[in-house]
């Protein structure tokens, strides 16, 4: 498992799980790139992920690791490997990958996952998407007629 | 390597009802990507916490009107679509608090709208407008108020060197453009080319373009990195264009009636390879309706297959030189005999066969045989017609593949091709010089029965 020449990192998810990855791979997260290079380069880094857990980690590393090496692929294939990628996450995972990729500041990750939730929300009436993504209204009658006057755009 | 430290949080910790406290920027990203029918008649009535969110500037910057029929079914608009438009971008740019990036108009939407936007939205980067009937003061007077302008979509009415020439001195960093059109000409090109030379993007599609055109924005246009003009289906996409289309970052040139948008990136020329392989392939047009979509996408597969094509390619030069000296009206005697030769002893033993009358049961099984080999043959010999047909067609191709390698030596070619298989580097000079050994065309001859 130990490379010669490639350098690693260790991440440690909020569950304590560590993951031993190429430096490359973790790059791809400019959190961990800022944490690397303000640590300078040291041998046996040990980056804490914290409100990560191991689950979303190790599917947000499955991501990093093929963006770390997407110079070796043509750009369709990206592009179906994403499609694919994000097509098999159930909605928890999304709503996880979402709020690691943003915390993780791992962009292409965010706008996929971005682009999946807008999809899902994309025509669909006020219950439909409480239904979908189990939320519960919390408006009084009032309060919804008050976005009614506050979302009137058309002036007859 | 990865060990577990005991989970005392949990891996899973089942959260009740979490997406109405995904973070706010998250719900801003989301949204932003949602069209105005949604953020109108949807998310905001969803949660507090979503509502706030929808009424964030930056959920509103980008609004696409262009799918008119959906967005007024939604908002259940009942009026004039002019005066519900009006509305709706007004309401939008109030939202956005002045500072919307881009507009994508309804098809209606004309100068006037453009106007009231520009006006509105000082800071305006990117518009489309599909309007083919512009008044050209008003459009005038309203891209001298977006002056940050980068990149607009409109009509082939409005590529004039007037009005190009406005946008030019208006706006400093303007480089993108997109075109609604029928057909691009060479004229209409160097209007373009004249009037913006700074231009980095540029999308035709789905038009006429003529190959002049094709190429002045090549030569001309310095700056360009990206070029769209999938959906032309002139064959004008020579080895002259590829060579000079392999400097841009990205472009899309489609070579097949329902293309599958092709990325010829500069950084990988055997991509270049490809393409060229597929159009040289590619069978006559009335052959082309059986292959399909799926053989252009097999020929994308990786591996033996492509060193097949390069081979293919190499055997073509060989196949013309035969065809070319028989003229292509009927297959050669020579190229035939192996269907003639099983045929002819057949016919012998038919004729004496007669002479017995006893053997009358042998001889219906030969006459039998006899039929079954000549509708082979006659098969075979409509196949290599059909072969001929398409080697003709290949025929100019491969010259003009031989003018974009010529003068070149070979590492040259082989790096415009980035061949790794070793066969086909070899395979590839032979292009260059079409009069080919003996041997070879023997093995094409066999190539094209088997086939």
């Amino acid at each position: 498992m130990v490379g010669v020449k490639k350098k690693m990192v260790t991440l440690v998810s909020s569950d304590g799980v560590e993951f031993v990855v190429e430096k490359r791979v973790a790059e791809q997260s400019l959190f961990i790139k800022n944490a690397l290079n303000e640590g300078g380069v040291e041998e046996k880094v040990m980056i804490p992920i914290p409100k990560v857990t191991s689950d979303t980690l190790s599917s947000v590393l499955e991501y990093c690791e093929k963006h770390a090496s997407a110079t070796e692929f043509q750009e369709n294939e990206i592009e179906e490997w994403d499609k694919e990628y994000i097509e098999k996450a159930d909605l928890d995972l999304l709503y996880y990958l979402l709020q690691a990729s943003y915390s993780m500041s791992i962009m292409g990750l965010m706008e996929l996952g971005a682009k999946k939730v807008a999809s899902l929300i994309r025509g669909k009436s006020p219950q439909e998407i409480r239904e979908l993504f189990n939320i519960k209204n919390d408006f009084t009658p009032e309060q919804e007629e008050e976005i009614r006057r506050e979302m009137q755009w058309n002036y007859e | 390597m990865a060990g577990a430290h005991g989970g005392e949080e949990g891996s899973g910790a089942a959260l009740c009802r979490r997406w109405e406290e995904l973070s706010h920027d998250l719900a801003v990203l989301i949204f932003s990507r949602l069209g105005v029918e949604d953020l109108i008649a949807s998310v905001p009535y969803v949660c507090k916490a979503w509502r706030d969110s929808a009424l964030d500037s930056g959920c509103w910057r980008c609004p696409d009107f262009r799918d008119w029929t959906s967005i007024s079914r939604r908002l259940e608009c009942r009026r004039d679509a002019h005066v519900d438009f009006a509305d709706l971008v007004l309401f939008c740019v109030s939202l956005a608090g002045d500072s919307i990036d881009s507009v994508h108009f309804p098809p209606f939407a004309n100068d006037v709208d453009l106007l009231f936007v520009a006006s509105s939205c000082p800071g305006l980067l990117y518009f489309s407008l599909e309007c083919s009937e512009v008044d050209e003061d008003k459009f005038c007077e309203a891209i001298g108020k977006i002056g940050h302008l980068k990149g607009m979509a409109v009509h082939e009415n409005l590529i004039t060197e007037k009005l190009l020439g406005h946008v030019n001195r208006c706006c400093n960093d303007f480089s993108e453009l997109k075109i609604f059109a029928d057909a691009v000409d060479e004229e209409m090109a160097s209007v373009i080319c004249e009037c913006l030379p700074h231009l980095r993007k540029l999308e035709v599609m789905d038009c006429s373009l003529s190959r002049g055109a094709v190429l002045k924005f090549l030569d001309e246009l310095k700056d360009l990195e990206y070029l769209d003009i999938s959906g032309y289906e002139n064959c004008g996409i020579t080895g002259i264009v590829l060579e000079k289309a392999s400097r841009l970052k990205i472009s899309f040139l489609s070579v097949a009636p329902s293309p599958p948008r092709l990325a010829v990136d500069a950084t990988s020329p055997g991509l270049v390879f490809r393409v060229v392989i597929d159009w040289i392939m590619r069978p006559p047009l009335r052959h082309r309706n059986c292959r399909g979509r799926n053989a252009y996408r097999s020929h994308s597969d990786p591996g033996p297959k492509q060193q097949t094509l390069a081979q293919e390619l190499a055997s073509t030069a060989t196949s013309t030189h035969i065809e070319t000296s028989e003229d292509g009206s009927a297959p050669t005697p020579e190229v035939q005999s192996p269907g003639v030769n099983c045929q002819q002893p057949e016919n012998s033993q038919v004729s004496t066969g007669r002479g017995e009358d006893c053997h009358d049961l042998r001889i219906q099984e030969l006459i039998r045989e006899n039929n079954e080999l000549i509708r082979e043959n006659n098969e075979l010999s409509s196949k290599f017609r059909d072969l001929t047909a398409r080697i003709s067609s290949m025929d100019d191709k491969v010259d003009a593949l031989c003018s974009a390698f010529k003068g070149k030596d070979i590492n040259a070619i082989v790096r415009l091709l980035s061949i790794k298989v070793p066969d086909v580097a070899q395979a590839t000079p032979k292009t260059d010089d079409p009069p080919a050994p003996p041997e070879n065309s023997d093995n094409d001859r066999n190539d094209a029965h088997d086939g």
